[in-house]
């Protein structure tokens, strides 16, 4: 069997699909951060998938992709747990995760 | 003396400057020095200059340089003074520095002293660039400089709505005329490539001259119609008669009005060729003979005189009409004379009034102003042309040119004219100094008492002037006149143009003083006279004419687009639409504003699927 | 085989993802995220990447995955608190664009020159002669030799960002005095006061407070 990078592709781009979906439609402050965690996941798998794809062809930093994906994790969780700070400060001043009640910005 | 030309508009130049911008803080005696003092200086000039070019008549020339330079187009501020510049600067600085002097007294109490003063001498300065000017575009500088000085002086007063508007009036109509002056200035440079007098009056003299040349002496002419307030442009001379009198006097009597003539004289040449000096003949004759009847029943004693200037100024064009500019200039110098010191003296009586210039409320001052009685005599005698004044000899010689020259049929409208000015004239003497006083009584200071020295002074001069201009060979020294026709017959000329004179005179004296009877019978019961009266007085219903058929639709069109343009499209919909727009955008836009963070999450998606799009279409 | 995982993988982990954003309760989301996490580490196996494979189940759903868990247990939201009023055309806008977005990226996908002309992605590499490196790719010591050498500088920044981190979840999420700046009214109508229950962290900070004053 083979394995074209175009199905690669399309599976990413439904992860980040799915993704942009969730953080457009939920209003609880947690699923929101976790759809923007299955978006960074998305990129991830195809920065690999790109990464496998020109390996024959690759330059002499065959391992370029990988140590990007590396990056984009730990920058991912750094990411993560400034936002559940951030959710909990919100929680403290205004008892909701509901981002709908958050409105302070009304112009 | 050639270098001292500029010095003659500049005087008065540096004498306006001065009183414009200082003349309120400075004493009455400064104030008068310098107005006057301007104006004899540039009199002294012009005959130091005059005298140089009296003898050999080679024109004296000043450049101070270029004015405008563009590719082939090169305009000089250059003044030149010949025989005929000299003539007429001689009467402007001359006859102003008299109206100047009378001024003193005249505007002793008005409180716009200093200003009277800074324009009278603008007003002076323009008229000697008008003058001096070796080209028609400086000429032209000179002609919109008294054109602005005219407006300026007639609603001197400004505080009275009428006067300004008979100042707008005059400068409007004025502009009219330029319009066209301007046109015909347009068509010598493109026809002759010169603006220079010298070199036109060359090139006009080629054989066959182009036709453009007809067009230019039409344009031009219209532009003098304005200027010297002929038909049809005249109708802002009687009310420019708002002003103050030595206002009327200078500009609108001696010299501003002269400019036409001058201008026509000048270009001299250029007429001749142009085929066009028919035509100016019979709008002079028929601007004299209408002005004339108009003159006819006046009751304000300045609109008399205003009438009166038209009607003059109408025979001089019909003298530069039969190609005799000579005559015509003698005419505007004798005019200058006998005409301002009539309205001078006027002004004394007005004056003396306590500015009661309606003549119903006058009549036997004789007695009680004796001198201002006697030089006004002496003025309405020259304008009428009493044998002997200077206005007789200038008169008849016009007459005399265009008989010789075979203009019969204008000829005798002419001599009509003549008939019903002496008539006119002696109507007005009758009313305001004859008879009983019809008018109010002042008590205390307010008596009537005859003028201050100085206002009469100057009217003395200009009545010896009056009596012995006529003398003055005025044509023989210009020798400009178009095949003159000569003295043979000059003689029966001057019998027959006295006898029209004391004929006008002796009618009028007759039933204005004789015979008030048959008077009041003539004018109630024939109807003839009745009728020409009414004509006379409605001014043939010559301004009626310009209010419905010019005024009414400028002010319809102005209305319109004052409703149509201003109010509708810029304020409702330009102004208020923009306003409305914003507003409906703003308000528009702010839903955007929700403060809600998913609301911004897919703006924020959106904007990336613009681009992704984008790029894509790109790709 | 491998290409067979992979593709059961992806199906796997695209279905859990939807799972993932439409549950209410936020402890199944995180489940199935999990479960997402590690579908797509089985990926990153058939892609020649097993350190990343092993870094992202570690990472991703150990570490990350245990603190959102967390957060959702300290908040203890009550099934009324997670109601969510979401009205239906927003739902459906959310749903449109991420549709469209999949679409655009789809195209994008089929048009490029580069996708298509590259080749399958489970063949084995060629060994060439001036190119050894290309045999040990993805392999932990290649990684490391690359991370630490060639992208060192990447890798002490990405330290410092993750203390920068550390700093902000601190400051955060430390517990106030009553009289701290602030003073917003609440939305909800209840006073700004210290609602959390007690914690293994608290107890910590509590004791530093009083100990101070």
């Amino acid at each position: 069997m083979s394995l074209s990078l175009s199905f690669c592709l399309y599976v990413t781009a439904a992860l980040f699909a799915i993704g942009v979906y969730g953080v457009l439609s939920r209003q609880n402050l947690i699923v929101i951060l976790m759809s923007l965690e299955l978006m960074l996941n998305a990129v991830n798998l195809a920065l690999v998938a790109f990464g496998r794809a020109f390996l024959p062809s690759a330059p002499p930093d065959a391992n370029g992709p990988q140590i990007f994906v590396i990056i984009v994790l730990a920058v991912a969780a750094a990411e993560a747990a400034v936002g559940l700070s951030i959710l909990l400060a919100v929680y403290r001043k205004w008892r909701t995760t509901n981002v709908g009640q958050i409105d302070m910005l009304k112009g | 003396m050639a270098n001292t030309l500029p010095l003659i508009p500049l005087l008065p130049f540096l004498g306006f400057l001065l009183n414009g911008l200082w003349g309120k803080r400075l004493p009455r005696a400064a104030v008068t020095a310098v107005g006057c003092g301007a104006p004899a200086l540039a009199a002294l000039f012009t005959i130091l200059a005059f005298a140089e070019v009296a003898d050999d008549g080679e024109p004296l020339l000043c450049s101070l340089g270029n004015w405008i330079r563009v590719g082939t187009l090169s305009v000089s501020f250059a003044f030149s003074l010949d025989r005929l510049s000299g003539i007429m600067t001689l009467v402007v600085t001359g006859v102003g520095t008299l109206i100047h002097v009378y001024s003193v007294g005249y505007m002793k109490e008005d409180a716009g002293y200093s200003r009277f003063f800074a324009y009278l001498n603008l007003f002076l300065a323009a008229m000697l660039v008008l003058v001096l000017a070796d080209n028609i575009v400086l000429l032209f500088l000179g002609w919109e400089g008294v054109g602005l000085c005219s407006y300026l002086l007639i609603g001197f007063w400004y505080k009275d709505l009428l006067n300004c508007n008979a100042a707008i009036k005059a400068f409007v109509v004025n502009r009219i005329g330029d319009f066209g002056f301007l046109l015909g200035i347009f068509l010598i440079f493109v026809t002759f490539g010169t603006f220079n007098f010298a070199d036109i009056n060359q090139a006009a003299d080629q054989a066959p001259p182009p036709p453009a040349v007809f067009w230019m002496a039409l344009l031009l002419f219209f532009g003098a119609t304005g200027k010297s307030a002929q038909i049809p442009l005249y109708v802002w001379l009687p009310d420019a008669m708002a002003g103050p009198t030595p206002v009327s006097a200078l500009i609108h009597a001696a010299t501003m009005v002269t400019a036409g003539i001058y201008m026509v004289a000048r270009l001299g040449n250029l007429f001749l060729a142009s085929g066009f000096l028919p035509i100016v003949a019979y709008v002079g004759v028929f601007t004299a003979l209408l002005a004339a009847m108009i003159a006819l029943t006046q009751t304000d004693i300045k609109k008399v005189l205003a009438y009166s200037t038209i009607s003059q100024l109408g025979y001089m064009f019909f003298a530069t009409g039969v190609g005799a500019f000579g005559v015509a200039i003698f005419h505007l110098v004798t005019h200058a004379f006998f005409k301002a010191l009539l309205f001078l003296s006027a002004g004394a009586v007005i004056h003396s009034l306590h500015h009661e210039q309606d003549m119903r409320k006058m009549g036997g001052l004789a007695k009680r102003l004796p001198r201002s009685c006697a030089v006004f005599l002496v003025g309405a005698l020259a304008l009428a042309g009493f044998p002997l004044t200077a206005g007789f000899f200038s008169k008849d010689a016009i007459l005399h040119e265009a008989l010789g020259h075979g203009w019969y049929f204008l000829v005798t409208l002419a001599f009509a004219t003549a008939i019903v000015t002496a008539f006119y004239t002696c109507r007005q003497f009758v009313l305001v100094f004859l008879g009983q006083y019809r008018g109010q009584e002042h008590g205390g200071d307010k008596e009537i008492h005859e003028s201050p020295p100085s206002m009469l002074v100057p009217l003395y001069v200009l009545a010896f002037l009056s009596l012995v201009g006529g003398f003055l060979a005025v044509p023989a020294f210009l020798e400009i006149d178009h095949q003159p026709v000569g003295h043979e017959g000059a003689l029966t000329g001057w019998i027959v143009g006295g006898l029209g004179s004391v004929a006008g005179i002796g009618a009028a004296f007759y039933l204005f003083v004789k015979s008030p009877g048959l008077r009041s019978k003539l004018t109630g019961e024939n109807p003839v006279v009745q009728t020409l009266c009414r004509l006379s007085q409605q001014t043939f219903y010559v301004d009626r004419f310009y209010e419905l058929f010019v005024l009414r639709p400028f002010r319809f069109v102005c209305l319109a687009l004052f409703y149509l343009v201003d109010r509708l499209l810029i304020d409702w919909v330009l102004v208020g639409g923009t306003g409305f727009f914003l507003r409906v955008a703003a308000s528009g836009l702010r839903t955007f504003q929700t403060g809600k963070i998913p609301a911004y999450a897919v703006y924020f998606v959106v904007g990336v699927l613009g681009i992704l799009t984008l790029l894509l279409l790109t790709f | 085989m491998d290409a067979f995982v992979f593709y059961i993988s992806g199906i796997i982990s695209v279905a859990a993802a939807g799972l993932v954003v439409t549950r209410r309760n936020p402890v199944y989301s995180a489940i199935y995220l999990v479960l997402v996490f590690v579908m797509i580490s089985l990926q990153f196996l058939v892609l020649r990447a097993p350190f990343l494979a092993v870094v992202q189940v570690l990472i991703y759903a150990g570490a990350i995955m245990v603190l959102f868990l967390f957060v959702i247990m300290l908040l203890n939201l009550t099934p009324e608190e997670l109601k969510e009023t979401v009205p239906r055309s927003r739902k459906y806008l959310a749903g449109g664009l991420s549709f469209v977005l999949f679409l655009l990226l789809v195209t994008a996908i089929r048009k490029s020159p580069t996708v298509r002309g590259a080749p399958n992605l489970v063949e084995p590499i060629p060994a060439t002669e001036g190119t050894p490196a290309l045999a040990t790719v993805g392999e932990v010591t290649a990684i490391g030799e690359s991370l630490f050498t060639t992208h060192a500088l990447a890798f002490e920044l990405t330290s410092v960002l993750i203390l920068v981190a550390i700093l902000g979840a601190i400051y955060l999420t430390k517990k106030r005095r009553p009289d701290a700046p602030g003073g917003i009214t609440s939305p909800t109508g209840l006073e700004t006061q210290e609602v959390l229950p007690e914690t293994p962290g608290d107890v910590v900070v509590t004791g530093a407070e009083e100990s101070r004053s």
